[in-house]
């Protein structure tokens, strides 16, 4: 598991308002990355407003790491970013969400081409929605192993092509974390790929 | 008149427009109640059969690398041999008289549809007339669907309260004055909390929920038929996939794929 600290106003910032308006030091918004690893997020919640006495309210933020993933990979952090979170436990659990301690690789892109299907599943296909859970199988050929690989994904994106003689959906994916339904006299104990809805 | 593809399905695309005014309108004092007479104003009008090769894009290509709250946007090309699609043609089906213009143009809300199941719904962003010869005409159509309207919706300055995330995302659309119709949202709870941080005066509806989507890191995107949906963060669930993607000949068959990464 991994290491998770909160660091509270260990740095200070200047906020130019009390609406956490970005500045070249803190962002509001998590910056997209092509980084496959993120191991130390930083995530600020709500500033309080300007007063008076204090005209530049401290930065109140949390850290998560992950120090295995430190090791392996080298510091990769996060600038700190604001949000509007009400607590520094929101931003710790928020932060400790967002950390990508290893790269992750999964299916993404699969196109389907309705016309070959059956009538129930150009259905299906056709109506997917986002954040719904698919899952994907692919077979290797011999000598490689394991031969046939099946991950469970999020629906995240969705294509449609769609010209006067064919209908292809480009399924775009996010990973998911899925365990079976535990249940009671019949699943195994201490079997972590059973779990409670 | 709806499109068939051999293969894949009964297509319709519709755009919501007044057009020309019936030739039995309804008049008052003149037409004869429970008549044939009908009352004019905006409908959906078929544009099927003028309808060349769709384009529809929702959501994200790679969770980790592009923001939520992203409009979809779908495009399309109309054929128009008749000049029924000029922004000239005062004789056109759907010009409005009224108001002296075409009443497909932008702005104009548009649905697209599989054997009724709806695709996409939005409206048009850029309508682009090309005069070819020998004497036709097309039209480049491209639509987005309500988040891209978001982006120039001004919020009122005003305090908050500490809320859910859910709680929020409904208090600023209901502050907007926008989607509050029935099933024209679907917000989950969410499990964040946030803060009571006031709105400043003009923040943009689509930045403000893009911070507040900040604040989950779930998603926030208009489902297929219209619905602002707000989701939670993805937290582990029960395997329950709705479909098997496969190349082992059980399953639904794909033909490419790639390997994304984070």
């Amino acid at each position: 598991m991994p290491d998770y600290t909160i660091g509270i106003a260990e740095r200070i910032a200047s906020l130019p308002d009390s609406f956490a308006t970005s500045n070249s030091v803190n962002r509001n918004y998590f910056q997209e990355t092509t980084q496959s690893v993120v191991n130390t997020v930083n995530v600020a919640i709500a500033p309080s407003a300007p007063t008076t006495l204090d005209p530049t309210p401290q930065t109140t933020y949390a850290t998560a790491t992950d120090s295995t993933s430190i090791d392996t990979f080298g510091v990769s952090e996060t600038p700190i970013v604001i949000t509007l979170l009400a607590t520094v436990a929101d931003a710790g659990a928020l932060a400790q969400y967002l950390l990508r301690a290893n790269p992750a690789y999964w299916f993404s892109s699969l196109r389907v081409q309705l016309n070959s299907l059956s009538d129930a599943n150009k259905s299906i296909i056709a109506n997917l929605e986002i954040g719904t859970q698919i899952a994907v199988t692919k077979t290797f050929p011999a000598g490689v192993v394991p031969s046939t690989v099946t991950e469970y994904l999020f629906v995240e994106g969705l294509d449609h092509e769609i010209t006067v003689d064919q209908h292809t959906v480009t399924i775009y994916t996010g990973p998911a974390t899925t365990y079976l339904a535990f249940i009671l006299d019949t699943s195994t104990l201490d079997d972590s790929t059973y779990g409670l809805g | 008149m709806a499109t068939v593809i051999p293969n894949c399905g009964t297509y319709l695309v519709e755009a919501y427009a007044t057009g020309a005014a019936p030739t039995n309108a309804f008049k008052l004092d003149f037409s004869a109640l429970d008549s044939a007479a009908v009352l004019g104003g905006a409908k959906w009008y078929d544009i099927s059969q003028y309808i060349q090769n769709i384009s529809i894009f929702r959501g994200r290509q790679n969770v980790f690398r592009e923001q939520s709250v992203t409009p979809g946007r779908a495009s399309f090309k109309i054929y128009d041999p008749n000049f029924y699609f000029s922004v000239v043609n005062t004789a056109s089906p759907y010009w409005n008289a009224t108001d002296g213009r075409l009443s497909i143009a932008v702005s104009t809300p548009v649905r697209i549809s599989r054997n009724g199941e709806y695709l996409f719904y939005g409206q048009i962003t850029t309508y682009d007339q090309n005069i070819m010869q020998p004497n036709y005409a097309t039209v480049d159509v491209t639509c987005s669907d309500e988040i891209q309207v978001m982006n120039n919706i001004k919020l009122n300055a005003q305090t908050t309260t500490q809320q859910s995330y859910g709680d929020r995302v409904n208090a600023v659309l209901d502050s907007a004055n926008i989607l509050k119709g029935a099933g024209e949202r679907s917000i989950s709870t969410g499990v964040s909390t946030i803060g009571a941080v006031s709105i400043e005066d003009g923040a943009a509806l689509r930045d403000y929920l893009l911070r507040i989507q900040n604040c989950e890191y779930g998603r926030m995107f208009m489902s297929r038929s219209g619905t602002f949906t707000a989701q939670a963060r993805v937290q582990a669930e029960i395997t329950n996939p709705l479909v098997t993607l496969s190349d082992t000949g059980t399953g639904v068959p794909y033909q490419t794929f790639d390997i994304a990464n984070s």
